[in-house]
């Protein structure tokens, strides 16, 4: 076994034993999903950094500026923009909800049928997300340690299940701190070092790439917008930072953790990865975007380092899948086996519940990530009405006091079969992304349904 | 090495130290309070 692999095993087992040892800590449904609510500051900040920094940010966007330099900022700025969104809209009002999933926020103020609906499109889009970051993982675990895609996924998709199975969002939140870590002395010291080293700087870098990929309108005005246009509903709806919100220790610290985790960590690491992407370009002119960070790693530094650094990619995606495994298992035991299908659980046996939840997830996710990767792409589909009914809605509930359960609900079925015409026979409409029609679709429905009816029950919130 | 890029650099060591230090130091205390 080389020294690389060593270094990764290593890693895999110091996670798991986090998870083991903070098992323990996990008493109730509130320690095992929000870890108790007791989340402080920095603490709160890493983890939701270590979150939202996966798989899709760092290699995606590395390999994005590579294609076409630094045009690729603007993915980050629109990440960024969800994030400050939620942080200076809803963070407060989200944190006083008490709430632990999205259709909990949802029934906050609408009816149960609103909140039913709301779950199935959340359990059906949590679920291929859950099995996509399972096949990222494999596929970035094979490309690094070429143990081929079966092996990958179940090391790593294993490891990955055991400890957010026995440490819930303590244990998850604990392990983010050392991947967040781990992947900040990677991706923003110790490639940026040696990667400038070898261009001879930026001045090398700009001698050596076309015009082309220092111009940040590359992509054009419209594309740049459709960016926005998706990037911002989707994460701001993305339940792996609420979760964090919800956990914070109070409203001050669910609000500046976000900002903190967005400003401090998630901008300074984008510009460090779009800085990597050009070296990539720089340096291995003739490589797919997808293999630049991989190809640094292996070409410019020593084993031990490349262990480091691979340990920390990995890591990258793991801090990431851990918290989608999560939250679809509260979607599972909490939103569908609790309040759709109606089953009781005692309390004293939430937390054994929770974990079965997180199995069957894991376990399902490595199912459909071996066996049938067709059937992730369509329930991936459902992200088109589930940003574009949800949206909508979450902003109504805290801002629009008009809006009720019955407009919601007509927004969520008029949205849903919107969006499956729309992804059906792939219309495309004004050139804009499906998921920016389904939110005008789903606000406009909203607006409507909301203005000819009345709420039959006083407004909860 | 060019100015932008060593900018780049201490923009790494930075932000690592601030997170590290912040956590290392707000952990040291909840040690402590309890």
């Amino acid at each position: 076994m080389g020294i690389t692999m060593i270094i990764v095993v290593v890693y895999l087992i110091l996670v798991t034993a986090i998870g083991l040892y903070v098992s323990k800590y996990n008493k109730s449904l509130d320690d095992y999903f929000v870890a108790g609510r007791r989340l402080t500051l920095w603490f709160n900040t890493n983890t939701l950094a270590a979150t939202a920094i996966g798989s899709g940010t760092t290699m995606g966007i590395c390999g994005m500026a590579y294609s076409a330099g630094i045009a690729a900022g603007w993915i980050l700025v629109g990440f960024s923009l969800g994030f400050v969104l939620i942080a200076v809209l809803v963070a407060k009002r989200m944190y006083n909800l008490n709430a632990i999933t999205l259709p909990d926020v949802i029934e906050s103020r609408f009816d149960k049928r609103t909140r039913d609906w709301s779950t199935l499109l959340v359990v059906i889009q949590y679920l291929g997300i859950a099995a996509a970051q399972v096949v990222a993982l494999g596929t970035i675990t094979n490309v690094l340690l070429g143990i081929g895609f079966v092996k990958s996924v179940i090391l790593c998709g294993g490891v990955m299940i055991v400890y957010t199975m026995l440490g819930g969002l303590l244990g998850v939140a604990i392990t983010d701190v050392m991947q967040l870590i781990l992947n900040l002395i990677g991706v923003m010291i110790i490639l940026p070092i040696v990667g400038f080293k070898a261009t001879g700087g930026f001045t090398g870098i700009i001698e050596a790439l076309p015009a082309s990929h220092f111009d940040l309108g590359a992509y054009g005005f419209a594309v740049t917008l459709g960016f926005f246009s998706w990037i911002i509903p989707q994460g701001f709806l993305s339940q792996e930072l609420w979760i964090r919100i919800f956990a914070a220790k109070d409203e001050k610290v669910a609000r500046n953790s976000t900002l903190l985790a967005s400003i401090l960590v998630y901008i300074p690491y984008m510009i460090s990865v779009v800085s990597l992407g050009l070296i990539g370009a720089t340096l291995f002119p003739d490589i797919g975007g997808d293999s630049v960070l991989p190809t640094l790693i292996t070409k410019l530094t020593s084993p031990v380092v490349q262990g480091i650094l691979l340990a920390a990619l990995i890591a990258a995606v793991m801090s990431c899948a851990d918290s989608v495994l999560l939250v679809a298992s509260s979607n599972l035991v909490k939103d569908f086996y609790q309040n759709v299908l109606k089953k009781k659980i005692a309390p004293e046996k939430m937390v054994k519940a929770s974990r079965i939840g997180v199995a069957i997830v894991g376990v399902l996710s490595i199912i459909l990530a071996l066996f049938a990767k067709g059937i992730i792409d369509i329930m991936q589909l459902m992200a088109t009405p589930y940003a574009g009914a949800l949206f909508p809605i979450v902003i109504a509930l805290f801002y629009w006091k008009r809006a009720t359960s019955k407009g919601a609900f007509l927004s969520i079925i008029i949205t849903l079969i919107v969006s499956i015409i729309l992804v059906v026979t792939k219309v495309n409409i004004l050139g804009l992304d499906p998921v920016v029609v389904a939110v005008v679709v789903g606000t406009v429905t909203l607006i409507i349904g909301s203005l000819a009816t009345k709420e039959d029950a006083p407004l909860k919130a | 090495m060019d100015f932008l890029s060593i900018i780049i650099i201490i923009m790494g060591f930075i932000v690592t130290g601030f997170i590290t230090l912040g956590y290392l130091v707000e952990a040291f205390r909840g040690r402590k309070k309890t």
